[in-house]
C-alpha cells in the first residue's frame, strides 16, 4: 500500500527520470563506444566491434598526439584571437551607440543589424577572392579577421540589448568624477556587464573552435591547420593506411579536451553566460 | 519616435569608437556581397575575372535539375530538422524543469553540457564512423539487426541520406537551445505556476497554454536562427555525403552547390549567381517572419 | 580569473613565436621545394613514429632520406615535404592552383590533367623528357625509364606530359583460399564465365559473401577487352598502343567507335550498340555483391573470413597482410580475361597483374613562381632513377618500382603479380594482349565524364536506373562532351 502510494505520488517524477535517463544515455553512448574504441588496437576492434577492448593499448594516443599537437596549439591560438578581437570590438561598438548621440545613428545601426541576414556562405567565393587580394591567404589572419568581422554584427546586437539596461545614472556619475569616455566603458560598463561578456566569449569561442569550412579554404599550407582539418585529414589518410581507426579515435578523444577542461573549471560562468543571454530575449 | 525639438549635442567620438568594426566590417563583410553580384552576371573562375554573360549564370541555374532538387531538400531540411530539433530541446527544457529534485536538476543539466564541448566537426566523424557506418561495426545497423533489418548504407543510400543526416548529433541538445529554453522557463515567475495548479490544469495543459507562449521569444530565435545556420551549414556534405550517392542528388542543398561549382568546378560566377539566389531567398523569409511574428506579438 | 589570462596570453605569445618561425624559415639562395606526398598506393610522407606497433604498422622514411641526400648533391635546394598529404582533394588544390600556392610538386589524380589545360596549373615535361636523367647510368632521355605505351597514358590531350609517375600498381583479387575449397572452386578462374561461377558457387554453396570491389579497376579491364579490336584503326594520330582523347574524338566522329548507336532519342532500341553491352557485362559481377556493398566494410570482412573474394591493388594488400586477425590461407589473383563464352565482344585481353603506371606527381605553377622548376625536376629524375626509386617504392611495400632489378625486394604477396604481368608483356609484343588502360573512354574523355560514369553505374547499383537508361543517357553525355572537346580543343581535322 505504501508503495502504491508512493508511486500514485511520484509517478510524474519517476516517469521524468526515466525519459531524462533515457536521453542521457543515447547521448553518452556514442562518446562512450568512441572511448573504448580508442583504446582498442585495430584487429580487435574489427573482430569485436563493441564490446571492450581486450587489452588497453595506449599505442593510439601516443601516435594520435604526435599528429594532432600543433594542430592543436593551431586551433587555440586563432580561436582566442578571434574572441578577444570579437568581445572587445563588440564592446566598443556596442557602448557607441548606448553612450553617444551621433548623426544617423538609427541608420547605422540598421546597416550593421541588416548584415545579419546575409548568410555567410552566400559570400564565399568573392571573400576568398578578397582574402587572397589582400594576400592574407596561407595565413592565420586570413581566418581570423573575417571570423572578426563576421561576428560583429551579432555581437553588436547582443552586447547594446544588454549595455542599454544598465542605467544611465551610474555611467553618468561616473563622468561627473571626472572619468573619460574610455574609463567609463572599462571601469563602469564592462565591470556590470560580466555575464553577458561572458556568453559572447563562450559563444565565440565554441564557433571559432569548431569552424571547419572556412580554414579548410584559406589555410593551404599544413601547418597552419586547425584542428578539425587535421582530424579529417588523419582519419582518412590512417584508414587509407591501416584499415583502422584507433588513432583517429583517440584523436577525437584528445579534441574534445580543451573544452571539456575549460568547462571543469568555470563551469559556473559557463551556464550563467549562456543562459544570461535568454532573459533578455 | 517622437521628433526631438531641442537642438541633440552630437557626440562625434562615436565615430572613433566605431572605427574598428567598420574598417573591418566595410572590407570584410560589405564588400563581399556586392562582389559575388557583380561576380553573378559573369563567368568568372578562379584565375580572374572572366567575361560578362549577363543573365546566363541566373538562366542556368533556373533551369538546372540539380537546383530545384537542392532547394526541396534544404527546405525539408531545415523544416524538419527546427520541428525536430525545437521540439526535443523544449522537451528536455520541460523534463529538467519539472523535476522536484533542483539538486538533480542542476546535476543532469551539468551532464548534459558535456556532449556540447565536442567539436562539431568531430561529432559528424563519430556519426559517420560509429553510428552511422555501414556494414557489422556500425552502432545503427546493430540497433535495426534487433529488428531483422539488414545492414543500411545510411548516408550513401539514396533513400536514408537525408534522414541520416537530420539524425546526426545530438537534437536534444543542439548546442545551448536547451539550456536556453532552460533559462526561459526558470524565469516564468512561480506565482503564474501556481495559480494554473490552482485552477487544476495538470501538467500537459500547463505546458501548453502557459509555457510555450511565454518561450515565444526563444523559440522566434531560434527559428531565425535554424533558418540562417540550416540554409548555411554544409559540413555534412563535405565532410561525408557530397551531393549525394550516384546521380541522385539526394543530400545536394543550394549552398553546397555554391560549394561545388566554386571549389571543385572552378566556376565562380555561376557560384555568385547561386549565393545571390540564396540571399534572396533568406531575405524574403526574414521579412516574412519579421511581419508575422510581430504581428502575433 | 587573472590565472586564466596569463595562461591565455602564454598560448598567445606561444603562437606568436610559432608563427615567427615559419615566415622566417628560408631566406637567401637557398630555395625551398614543398612536396605533397601523397600517392595512388599509399602516401610517402613519413610516419609519425619509426618503431612498429599495432597502431603503426608501416613506419616509413624513405623518401625523406632520399631528400636529404639529393639535397647533399644539390645544396642550392632545400626539400619540404608536408607531414601529410591532400590526396588530390580538388577543393583543396584548384583554389591552391589558382593562387599558385600549392606545393611545388604535387599529388594528384591523373584524369584531372585534361580539364585543367590553357590554366597554367602545370608545367609541361616534354622536353625534360628528352633529356638524360644524370642520376641513371648510360640513360639517353628520361623517358627511357618507361615503358612507351604505359608512359602514353599519362599524356594530356594537348600532346604534353605534365606529370611523372613514380611507381607501378599491382592491382587484382585476393581470395580466401579456404572459402573457395568450401564451395567446390578447385581452380582459380582464369576466365570472367569461370569467375562469374565461382561467385555464383560460393554464394549458393557457403553462406559467405562473395565479392566486392572499391574501385573500378575491373571496369577498365572490361572495356579494353570489349573493345581492343578498334584499336589499331584508332590508335593512329599518335602511335603509343592506346587511343588518347584527340583518337576517342576521331574515332566517335568517323564511327569507328559508337557508344551512341541507336541510343539517342524517345525510342532508341539500344540494338547492337556495343556500349550498353559493355555496361551489361560489368554488371554481371555486381549480381554478386553483398546487400548494400557500397558500405560494406570490405576489408575488415575479408580479414574476418565472411569475404571470399575482394578487389585490391598493392594498397589494401599490405593493409590485409600484416592483420594479426587472418587465420586463413590467403592469394592473389590476377582479373580473369573476358571471353566469347560471355559475350561475342571480346577481343584481345587486357595486360594482367599491373595497371600501369601510378602515383602521378605534378610540378605546378608555385614552382614557376619562386623559380624551383630546375631543382624540381631534378628531384623527379633522382626519384625515379631505379637505385632510389627501388628503395622509394619497395620500402613502402605497396607498390612496384618503375624498373625492379633482381635485388630489389619487392613483397613477397606482390611477387605473382609482378611474375605474370612480366609473362603477359610478351603477349602484347605478339598482339595477343594490349596494354592496361589502352581503351578506356571514361579515363580519356574528361574528369566531368569521368565523374559521370562512374556515378551512373552507381545508380545502376541503388537500383536508381536501369543499364538501359545509364546507356542512353550516357550515350547522350558522351555526344556533348566530344562536341565540347571539339570546341575547346579546335582540333585539325584535316589530319584525320
Amino acid at each position: 500500500m505504501e508503495f502504491v502510494k508512493f508511486m500514485r505520488k511520484y509517478y510524474v517524477q519517476i516517469i521524468l527520470t526515466l525519459i531524462i535517463l533515457i536521453l542521457l544515455f543515447l547521448s553518452f553512448y556514442p562518446l562512450y563506444m568512441l572511448l573504448i574504441k580508442s583504446f582498442k588496437t585495430i584487429s580487435d576492434d574489427q573482430t569485436n566491434p563493441f564490446g571492450l577492448p581486450k587489452i588497453w593499448s595506449f599505442e593510439n594516443y601516443e601516435y594520435a598526439w604526435i599528429v594532432i599537437k600543433p594542430y592543436l596549439f593551431n586551433s587555440l591560438y586563432i580561436t582566442i584571437i578571434e574572441t578577444i578581437g570579437i568581445v572587445f570590438i563588440g564592446s566598443l561598438t556596442a557602448f557607441a551607440f548606448v553612450r553617444f548621440e551621433f548623426p544617423y545613428k538609427n541608420i547605422i545601426f540598421y546597416l550593421i543589424i541588416s548584415l545579419l541576414m546575409i548568410p555567410g556562405i552566400v559570400t564565399i567565393t568573392s571573400q576568398y577572392e578578397l582574402v587572397n587580394r589582400l594576400g592574407l591567404v596561407n595565413n592565420h589572419w586570413g581566418v581570423i579577421l573575417p571570423a572578426i568581422s563576421g561576428s560583429i554584427p551579432f555581437a553588436t546586437f547582443l552586447l547594446k540589448t544588454s549595455f542599454s539596461g544598465v542605467s544611465t545614472e551610474l555611467l553618468d556619475a561616473a563622468t561627473i568624477d571626472g572619468a573619460s569616455d574610455f574609463q567609463v566603458y572599462r571601469h563602469v560598463m564592462i565591470p556590470i556587464s560580466k555575464p553577458i561578456l561572458w556568453t559572447l566569449v563562450i559563444i565565440s569561442f565554441i564557433g571559432g573552435w569548431n569552424d571547419y569550412l572556412w580554414p579548410s579554404l584559406v589555410l593551404l599550407q599544413e601547418n597552419l591547420h586547425t584542428l578539425p582539418i587535421a582530424l579529417v585529414n588523419f582519419t582518412s589518410s590512417y584508414y587509407g593506411m591501416t584499415g583502422g581507426y584507433g588513432a583517429p579515435f583517440a584523436a577525437y578523444v584528445i579534441s574534445s579536451l580543451p573544452l571539456l577542461i575549460i568547462f571543469l573549471l568555470a563551469s559556473k560562468q559557463f551556464i550563467t553566460g549562456l543562459t544570461s543571454g535568454s532573459i533578455k530575449m | 519616435m517622437r521628433k526631438n525639438q531641442h537642438k541633440t549635442k552630437y557626440q562625434y567620438q562615436a565615430f572613433l569608437w566605431l572605427l574598428p568594426s567598420f574598417s573591418l566590417l566595410l572590407v570584410f563583410s560589405y564588400y563581399p556581397p556586392i562582389r559575388t553580384l557583380i561576380f553573378s552576371f559573369t563567368n568568372s573562375n578562379g584565375a580572374g575575372v572572366g567575361k560578362f554573360i549577363f543573365l546566363d549564370n541566373y538562366i542556368e541555374l533556373f533551369t538546372s535539375q540539380t537546383f530545384y532538387r537542392s532547394v526541396f531538400n534544404v527546405v525539408i531540411f531545415i523544416i524538419v530538422g527546427m520541428i525536430v530539433g525545437n521540439f526535443a530541446t523544449i522537451l528536455l527544457a520541460e523534463l529538467l524543469f519539472n523535476l522536484k529534485s533542483k539538486i538533480t536538476s542542476s546535476l543532469f543539466r551539468y551532464l548534459f553540457i558535456i556532449p556540447i564541448l565536442v567539436p562539431s566537426v568531430v561529432i559528424i566523424l563519430i556519426w559517420q564512423y560509429i553510428v552511422f557506418a555501414g556494414g557489422d561495426s556500425g552502432i545503427a545497423n546493430r540497433v535495426i539487426g534487433f529488428f531483422n533489418i539488414g545492414n543500411q548504407n545510411w548516408y550513401f543510400d539514396p533513400k536514408l541520406a537525408p534522414i541520416s543526416i537530420i539524425l546526426t548529433g545530438f537534437p536534444w541538445v543542439a548546442g545551448t537551445s536547451f539550456l536556453i529554453y532552460l533559462a526561459g522557463l526558470q524565469s516564468i515567475p512561480h506565482s503564474v505556476i501556481e495559480a494554473s495548479k490552482l485552477d487544476g490544469a495538470n501538467l500537459f495543459q500547463r505546458i501548453l497554454k502557459i509555457d510555450l507562449p511565454l518561450l515565444k521569444g526563444q523559440i522566434k530565435y531560434f527559428v531565425v536562427m535554424g533558418l540562417i545556420g540550416g540554409l548555411q551549414n554544409i559540413n555534412m556534405q563535405v565532410l561525408v555525403t557530397g551531393s549525394g550517392p550516384g546521380t541522385t542528388n539526394a543530400t545536394n542543398v543550394p549552398a553546397f552547390m555554391l560549394y561545388e561549382e566554386a571549389f571543385t568546378y572552378d566556376r565562380y560566377g555561376y557560384a555568385s549567381a547561386i549565393g545571390m539566389v540564396i540571399f534572396f531567398i533568406t531575405l524574403i523569409i526574414t521579412i516574412f517572419n519579421m511581419k508575422k511574428l510581430k504581428g502575433n506579438d | 580569473m587573472k590565472k586564466i589570462f596569463i595562461l591565455i596570453s602564454l598560448i598567445v605569445f606561444g603562437g606568436l613565436l610559432a608563427n615567427c618561425d615559419n615566415n622566417n624559415g628560408y631566406d637567401g639562395e637557398i630555395k625551398t621545394i614543398v612536396v605533397d606526398a601523397g600517392g595512388d598506393i599509399g602516401n610517402f610522407n613519413t610516419t609519425p613514429i619509426m618503431t612498429p606497433s599495432e597502431a603503426n604498422p608501416f613506419p616509413y622514411n624513405t623518401l625523406e632520406t632520399l631528400a636529404r641526400e639529393w639535397e647533399a648533391l644539390n645544396p642550392g635546394y632545400k626539400i619540404e615535404i608536408n607531414k601529410t598529404s591532400s590526396n588530390g582533394d580538388r577543393a583543396i588544390l584548384v583554389p591552391q592552383l589558382n593562387n599558385k600556392t600549392a606545393p611545388d610538386i604535387t599529388y594528384q589524380n591523373g584524369t584531372v590533367v585534361n580539364m585543367d589545360l590553357g590554366k597554367d596549373y602545370y608545367v609541361a615535361l616534354n622536353d625534360y623528357l628528352d633529356k638524360p636523367n644524370k642520376y641513371v647510368e648510360g640513360n639517353v632521355a628520361w623517358k627511357d625509364l618507361y615503358i612507351p605505351e604505359e608512359l602514353a597514358q599519362n599524356m594530356a590531350s594537348d600532346g604534353k606530359y605534365y606529370t611523372i609517375t613514380l611507381e607501378k600498381i599491382p592491382v587484382g583479387i585476393m581470395y580466401n583460399k579456404e572459402i573457395l575449397a568450401a564451395a567446390g572452386v578447385e581452380e582459380i578462374p582464369k576466365t570472367y564465365a569461370e569467375f562469374l561461377q565461382a561467385l555464383s558457387d560460393i554464394k549458393t554453396k557457403t553462406d559467405k559473401e562473395a565479392y566486392t570491389t572499391t574501385y573500378t579497376w575491373y571496369d577498365i579491364v572490361l572495356e579494353s577487352t570489349m573493345f581492343s579490336d578498334i584499336l589499331t584503326e584508332s590508335d593512329v594520330l599518335t602511335v603509343n598502343g592506346k587511343i588518347d582523347t584527340e583518337e576517342f574524338v576521331r574515332a566517335f566522329d568517323k564511327g569507328i567507335w559508337n557508344p551512341t548507336l541507336n541510343a539517342l532519342g524517345a525510342n532508341a532500341t539500344l540494338e547492337g550498340n556495343r556500349y550498353y553491352e559493355y555496361i551489361k557485362v560489368t554488371k554481371m559481377k555486381t549480381e554478386y555483391y553483398p546487400e548494400n556493398w557500397q558500405s560494406y566494410d570490405a576489408h575488415t570482412n575479408f580479414v574476418n573470413g565472411n569475404l571470399a573474394m575482394v578487389e585490391v591493388t598493392g594498397r589494401e594488400i599490405r593493409k590485409l597482410s600484416i592483420n594479426k586477425n587472418v587465420d586463413f590461407e590467403w592469394g592473389v589473383m590476377p582479373y580473369p580475361d573476358l571471353t566469347t563464352e560471355t559475350t561475342e565482344h571480346a577481343y584481345a585481353p587486357s595486360i594482367r597483374g599491373v595497371a600501369g603506371l601510378a602515383t602521378p606527381w605534378f610540378i605546378t605553377n608555385s614552382a614557376v613562381q619562386k623559380g624551383t622548376v630546375e631543382g624540381a625536376v631534378d628531384f623527379l629524375m633522382f626519384l625515379t632513377a631505379p637505385e632510389n626509386n627501388n628503395r622509394l617504392i619497395g620500402d613502402l611495400k605497396g607498390g612496384i618500382p618503375l624498373n625492379p632489378d633482381a635485388s630489389t625486394e619487392i613483397a613477397p604477396y606482390l611477387q605473382d603479380l609482378l611474375d605474370i604481368y612480366t609473362e603477359d608483356k610478351e603477349d602484347v609484343a605478339t598482339n595477343n594482349r594490349v596494354y592496361w588502360g589502352s581503351v578506356n573512354s571514361w579515363a580519356m574523355l574528361g574528369y566531368a565524364y569521368n565523374t559521370a560514369f562512374i556515378k551512373s553505374l552507381q545508380d545502376i547499383d541503388n537500383g536508381v536506373k536501369t543499364p538501359e537508361e545509364v546507356a542512353k543517357s550516357l550515350a547522350q553525355t558522351i555526344k556533348n562532351t566530344v562536341q565540347a572537346l571539339k570546341i575547346e580543343n579546335n582540333y585539325d581535322e584535316t589530319k584525320w
